[in-house]
């Protein structure tokens, strides 16, 4: 297992994330979940991920995303805490990510 | 057509006449011509749902009787009809000039779509403001995710399987900016033709839920205004279906954050108004809507960065 990996949001999925299923829009939550963040925690003692340069996020993106790891991949949300670390400048954001992670048992 | 379409000060009439463009062109294939000449105003939210209206018959259905119309004899009416795409949703030329002499961008054209696009939220505020404003980015993230979140409603909620009209008509949305020189305020509308937040809230939450909600809110004889209050209501409540619930109270934060302005919702037969600061407001009519529009009104002045001045 590797040791560390970053992924930078805006730069590897979009500046223009939105809707929570594959369903619902291209730069969906569940897209960046399986795509992005389930290989990387599979593959990577732990990860950093870079959330500024969007136009923004809606909830459903961010609670599908990250709480879908926890609804639908079972992972355990200390072991997240653990092991992911959110960088934004904007601290409410990262508060709401954590919310949704704590809450998707 | 009626001296004036607006959904706020004439919306039985205004509802009444764009719905005698379906039953017409759609119902009973007779062509629809608009006549303009005593129209002298359009208000931005019946704008938008003439736009759709007149999209659904030209462009989805295709059994639909040809539906055009004439330049109205004000010019500013023709200016905003042009800005915001009706001559080239009706196939016939601009008569004016495309730049608005003012300099001052009032309406962009209207956008459609049937999915999510992230894209779209974002270029929406930029075309409308210019190079001139530059909104703060906190509530630029905030237009977004409201936006963004509408769209999703609509992609996921607006038209169940069982709702009537034909395949490519399904998660259709609408979306039209505007500028009120006049009040100086920006103003952003999405619309959809679906079933409405009245009809989809008991697919999304249970009864006893919903009956608690309005029990909360002091409601005891709810109507359509009522359900969209008690839709918003829990999309802010803890539930065991949190998850997606929240995407309603999206809409709230751009207006939150600008402190400042409303967020309007008009669903079926109820309107929904929540201003900065939570105030709430609902009033019911006698017309359906057909559909759910979102309006959010917050002043010029609220958009941009205040300076510290030095």
């Amino acid at each position: 297992m590797k040791t560390q990996k970053t992924i930078n949001l805006a730069l590897q999925f979009s500046r223009f994330p939105g809707g929570r299923f594959n369903t619902d829009g291209e730069f969906n939550g569940e897209k960046f979940r399986e795509k992005f963040l389930k290989p990387a925690l599979d593959e990577n003692k732990s990860i950093v991920v870079e959330l500024d340069g969007t136009a923004g996020y809606g909830s459903s993106f961010l609670e599908e995303a990250f709480g879908g790891l926890v609804r639908e991949l079972h992972m355990d949300p200390a072991d997240l805490e653990r092991r992911m670390t959110l960088v934004s400048n904007d601290k409410s954001l990262i508060s709401e990510i954590w919310e949704y992670i704590k809450a998707a048992k | 057509m009626p001296p004036k379409l607006s959904l706020y000060n004439d919306y039985e009439s205004t509802v009444q006449f764009i719905s005698n463009i379906r039953a017409i062109a759609l119902g009973q294939r007779r062509r629809v011509w608009l006549d303009f000449d005593e129209t002298t105003q359009i208000g931005p939210a019946a704008m938008l749902v003439l736009l759709a209206e007149i999209y659904r018959c030209r462009k989805i259905e295709a059994n639909a009787a040809r539906v055009t119309g004439s330049y109205p004899a004000d010019k500013k009416l023709e200016r905003d009809l042009q800005d915001a795409g009706f001559y080239k949703l009706l196939d016939v030329r601009n008569r004016l000039p495309d730049q608005n002499p003012s300099g001052q961008t009032e309406y962009i054209p209207f956008v459609t779509g049937t999915k999510t696009v992230g894209e779209v939220a974002d270029g929406l505020q930029k075309a409308l403001l210019g190079p001139t404003i530059h909104m703060r980015p906190d509530l630029s993230s905030k237009l977004y995710r409201g936006l963004t979140e509408a769209m999703t409603n609509v992609v996921q909620h607006a038209y169940p399987p069982d709702a009537p009209g034909p395949r490519r008509f399904k998660s259709r949305w609408w979306l039209v900016g505007h500028i009120d020189k006049q009040k100086q305020q920006l103003m952003v509308m999405l619309f959809d033709q679906g079933v409405g937040i009245p009809k989809t809230l008991p697919k999304n939450y249970n009864a006893e839920l919903i009956t608690a909600m309005l029990g909360s809110l002091g409601i005891i004889t709810p109507r359509h205004a009522e359900f969209i209050q008690a839709a918003m209501a829990l999309g802010r409540s803890k539930t065991k279906d949190e998850h997606r619930g929240r995407g309603l109270q999206d809409l709230r934060s751009f207006v939150d954050n600008a402190g400042t302005g409303s967020l309007t919702i008009f669903s079926s037969r109820g309107q929904f108004e929540y201003r900065a600061g939570g105030k709430e407001s609902l009033t019911n009519h006698d017309k359906s809507l057909g559909g759910t529009l979102i309006e959010w009104t917050v002043p010029l002045a609220a958009l941009e960065n205040v300076s510290n001045g030095d």
